[in-house]
């Protein structure tokens, strides 16, 4: 353990403009401590950084008020964790290199429990949509914790699957953990802090998310799980950096397979015809990730009773829900189940239906089939997605 | 000598009758002309000269004055050359003393003598009518225009000569020289039925597929509601559009005359056709100004709103027009009437059309289709971009879905404009029923009050709304745009009450937030 004096100068290190982990581990080794560091004449800054750089440290550190801003991080509650110290994530000291510092709001994830990355595009459909919530809620109830970037789309979408199944989450920004990116996910970010998980980041509080930082956070994504899972991704994406940090650091990537038509999967399957996992339910992974993460304490883990396939368990459980809402009167049982076989997890135009329809020789006019499809809608069992498409959920 | 000649100007929509005097007196000689005039009359004093001198007229050295009476209001336009000209002539003793009483004189003067059309004539016209005339002298173009006033005997001119000659014979052989059109409206209104049979090229047969967004302009017809379709480039957003009137009630002859008012006010009521019988279907491109949308000039003329009146106002590509411009519908879309204030007063101009749009769903086009590669940000900012005011005011929105190369080989055809037009009528025909002696017309009329007294939920239709406006999140506005379109599906299918069927398509054609 550090004393408070070291860990200071250990966060006025990190602050040091145009210093990364690289250059902090020389400094370290150059002064013997983070103390004498940051006592250090320009000269012998210049020993160690380039010329430049140096010029810049020693500035910044005439005029920046270390005690200060770390008192007022922690009054933020902001926890800073070093390599030194003990609660520093196990899961990290395994990277290589271990990030120099982490910065925490909330809880950090636990060692011993079991992690999974979930993640994927920005730009998701409602198939991604449907399948990070079926995986998040699969995690969240089997008591595995689900890290991810609380980016737009997939990230943000799983996380507050987990969160809404009681589940806890971490998020892990491009940004100082103080700056909510995108702003768009407040709402999250809040969830998150009031009990769900943690908020975490290898960079000082008040970075603004800069683009150049998104790979190292990506990295960090991939070191606090014990497995990685892709629910949507293009081609070229971000989810890639995130998929070969993990391949880098040995952990099992799982992909969500798609159609070869649609180019949100087209990353998904091109990982599994590389080799990846094919993540067929939850529970096929949740039991990997349970393994992994949860060598401590075998028994007690709730295991999830082996179900082959979530989709056949689906059924019954919908038809149950759907004789409730017939009771309420609106007869849709009948007319939503013939029209519910013409949708599907992309969004179809009502034409479409109705040419489909026609095909397989059910005749129905426009008005009809707009009127059940708003019954399904208004059952839980469809979505309007604008004008006249329309996808199917499962709920 | 002295002699004062009928003419008559309008102001916005308002027509006036205007006294012409000339005197002639012994002086310095000069032609001046008084009586707060714009500038095309100031001009009016040398075209008439001239014009006087080609048809063989030589005006003596005198002092001639001529002055335009009501003298307190501004006059604009062409009209007033024949009757300045008809004055001198009179006052110079070249026609006999008297022969201009009664008569309405209105036409542009060429050097050459030649009468051109003026603007205006079908208006002025009536008012003439109103106020005890009986005759007219017009342009040959404008004659048919102005016989659709009733007992108005028109007699088209189209040389200065002829007009000299007209005056001269006494009042009863007139009619021989220059047989005057009559008939009134009706009549003049048939006759332009029958010229116009035949040319409807443009039927919704036409369009393959399309199903839903043709169902919709169906409802949107039978009910006048704003219609706004959205869908990729090339899924015929505009062709369907541009069917629109061919399933609106043909014109009726006060609607009729209404429209042909103001285009001959604006001068585009097509030359030697008396009424205009066509729905108007305007279609400005996106780069048209606020002024020439909403009418614009010192003394503002029709602008595109108020020739769209009883029509479509067709606005292609939406979020491309400014937002200024759009923003100037806000008050004929709810008072279906547009009001303009300039310097020289308020003027007024009916605007009541039915507002269609076309846009894409976003700027690539293809959103929510999976080749859709905008972010959602760009999607929200393509759509923000439009007026939240006037968005509001549409009550229904329609998707076209990419077309398909076999739907358009497939020889199938949809159902016709004939047929379409036909369940309008029916719908339009419950609604003037259901409405008779109120101020409302149709189903878009229906404010949140008036939803209780003429379209009522049962229990059932009460529980699905509540349930429907919780699980899709409807906002207010919304939850009673559904329910007037859900009266006008129920009036096309000739349904008293207002069933959840009903309700349920209404929904599908509410706003959906796009890119949410």
């Amino acid at each position: 353990m550090v004393n408070e004096e070291e860990k200071i100068c250990q966060f006025r290190l990190h602050n040091w403009p145009g210093v990364g982990d690289k250059a902090i581990g020389k400094l370290l080794d150059y002064f013997g401590s983070a103390k004498e560091a940051c006592r250090g004449k320009e000269e012998d800054l210049k020993q160690v950084l380039r010329e430049k750089t140096a010029v810049k440290a020693a500035e910044f550190n005439r005029a920046f008020d270390g005690e200060k801003a770390y008192e007022r991080m922690r009054r933020q509650g902001i926890a800073f964790f070093t390599r030194e110290d003990r609660a520093y994530p196990s899961r990290l000291r395994k990277l290589n290199p271990p990030p120099f510092a982490l910065y925490c709001l909330g809880r950090l994830p636990k060692d011993e429990g079991p992690a999974a990355a979930v993640i994927g595009a920005r730009e998701c459909s409602e198939y991604g949509i449907c399948m990070a919530k079926a995986f998040a809620e699969g995690f969240a109830k089997a008591g595995v914790a689900v890290i991810s970037g609380m980016a737009r789309g997939i990230d943000g979408i799983s996380q507050r699957q987990t969160l809404a199944c009681g589940g806890e989450t971490y998020a892990v920004l491009g940004s100082g953990v103080d700056v909510c990116y995108p702003a768009s996910n407040k709402e999250l970010y809040r969830r998150i802090l009031e009990g769900g998980g943690g908020i975490l980041s290898i960079f000082p509080p008040g970075t603004m998310p800069l683009k150049q930082q998104f790979p190292e956070r990506n990295r960090i994504v991939a070191g606090l799980s014990d497995l990685i899972l892709v629910v949507e991704a293009r081609q070229k994406s971000g989810t890639w950096i995130t998929v070969d940090m993990a391949l880098e650091q040995g952990k099992n990537v799982y992909a969500v397979p798609g159609r070869l038509t649609d180019r949100l999967s087209d990353g998904c399957n091109l990982l599994i015809r590389q080799g990846a996992g094919i993540a067929l339910s939850p529970e096929d992974i949740i039991a990997e990730a349970v393994l992994l993460g949860n060598r401590m304490q075998w028994g007690k883990m709730a295991m999830p009773a082996k179900e082959d396939n979530w989709t056949e368990k689906k059924p019954p459980e919908g038809k149950a829900e759907h004789e409730k809402e017939d009771k309420s009167g609106f007869g849709e049982r009948a007319e939503g189940e013939e029209i519910l076989r013409f949708l599907d997890y992309y969004p179809k135009s009502v034409d479409d239906i109705a040419r489909a329809m026609d095909e397989k020789g059910t005749v129905a006019e426009i008005p009809e089939i707009f009127s059940k499809l708003i019954g399904l809608c208004i059952n839980g069992r469809a979505k309007q997605i604008s004008g006249n498409y329309f996808v199917k959920i499962d709920k | 000598m002295f002699s004062t000649v009928l003419s008559g100007t309008i102001i916005g929509m308002e027509c006036r009758l205007v006294d012409v005097e000339v005197d002639l007196s012994s002086g310095l000689p000069c032609f001046v002309m008084v009586g707060k005039l714009g500038a095309e009359v100031k001009e009016s004093g040398e075209r008439v000269r001239i014009a006087l001198k080609n048809t063989g007229i030589t005006i003596p050295p005198m002092h001639i004055s001529i002055n335009l009476s009501p003298a307190d209001f501004r006059k604009e336009g062409t009209g007033f050359d024949l009757a300045i000209a008809v004055g001198v002539l009179a006052a110079l003793g070249r026609l006999p003393a008297g022969c201009g009483k009664d008569v309405l004189v209105l036409g542009e003067l060429g050097l050459n003598g030649e009468i051109r059309q003026t603007k205006g004539v079908l208006p002025l016209a009536a008012c003439a009518v109103r106020a005890g005339i009986r005759r007219c002298l017009v342009p040959v173009q404008n004659t048919k225009e102005a016989a659709a006033a009733k007992e108005m005997k028109a007699a088209g001119v189209s040389h200065l000569g002829q007009v000299l000659e007209y005056l001269r014979l006494p009042e009863e052989k007139r009619d021989f020289f220059i047989p005057p059109e009559t008939g009134g409206s009706e009549g003049l209104f048939q006759e332009s039925l029958e010229k116009e049979k035949g040319e409807e090229g443009l039927d919704f047969a036409d369009i393959r597929g399309q199903e839903s967004v043709k169902r919709a302009a169906l409802i949107a017809a039978a009910g006048f509601h704003h219609m706004l379709i959205t869908g990729p480039p090339g899924a015929g957003k505009t062709m369907i559009a541009r069917r629109l009137p061919t399933i609106f009630p043909p014109l009726t002859l006060e609607e009729s005359l209404e429209v042909s008012s103001i285009y001959s006010i604006a001068g585009k009521l097509p030359g030697g056709k008396g009424l205009i019988t066509r729905r108007p279907f305007l279609s400005p491109h996106h780069t048209v100004t606020p002024a020439a949308l909403s009418g614009g000039g010192r003394i503002p003329g029709p602008g595109i709103v108020s020739l769209s009146h009883r029509g479509i106002l067709f606005l292609d590509e939406l979020p491309e027009f400014k937002r200024q411009t759009l923003d100037l519908l806000r008050q004929p879309l709810e008072d279906k009437e547009i009001q303009i204030a300039r310097t020289s007063g308020c003027f007024t101009y009916p605007a009541d059309m039915m507002l269609a749009a076309a846009m894409n769903p976003c700027p690539c086009g293809y959103y929510p289709d999976a080749r859709c590669r905008c972010t959602p940000y760009e999607i929200h900012s393509y759509v923000s971009h439009i007026s939240g005011p006037v968005l509001d005011r549409i009550d229904i929105r329609a998707e076209a879905s990419p077309i398909e190369v076999s739907q358009l080989q497939s020889g199938k055809k949809g159902c016709s404009s004939r047929f379409m037009r036909e369940q309008v009528m029916e719908a339009r025909q419950r609604q003037a029923e259901r409405y008779a002696g109120t101020s409302l017309r149709f189903n878009s009329d229906l404010k949140p009050g008036d939803m209780e007294r003429y379209c009522p939920l049962g229990e059932r239709e009460k529980g699905m709304m509540e349930k429907i406006f919780r699980t899709m999140h409807l906002s207010a506005r919304a939850y009673h745009r559904v329910i007037r379109v859900a009266r006008t599906i129920a009036d096309l299918e000739g349904s008293l009450k207002v069933e959840t069927k009903h309700l349920k398509e209404a929904v599908c054609y509410r706003a959906v937030e796009m890119g949410g």
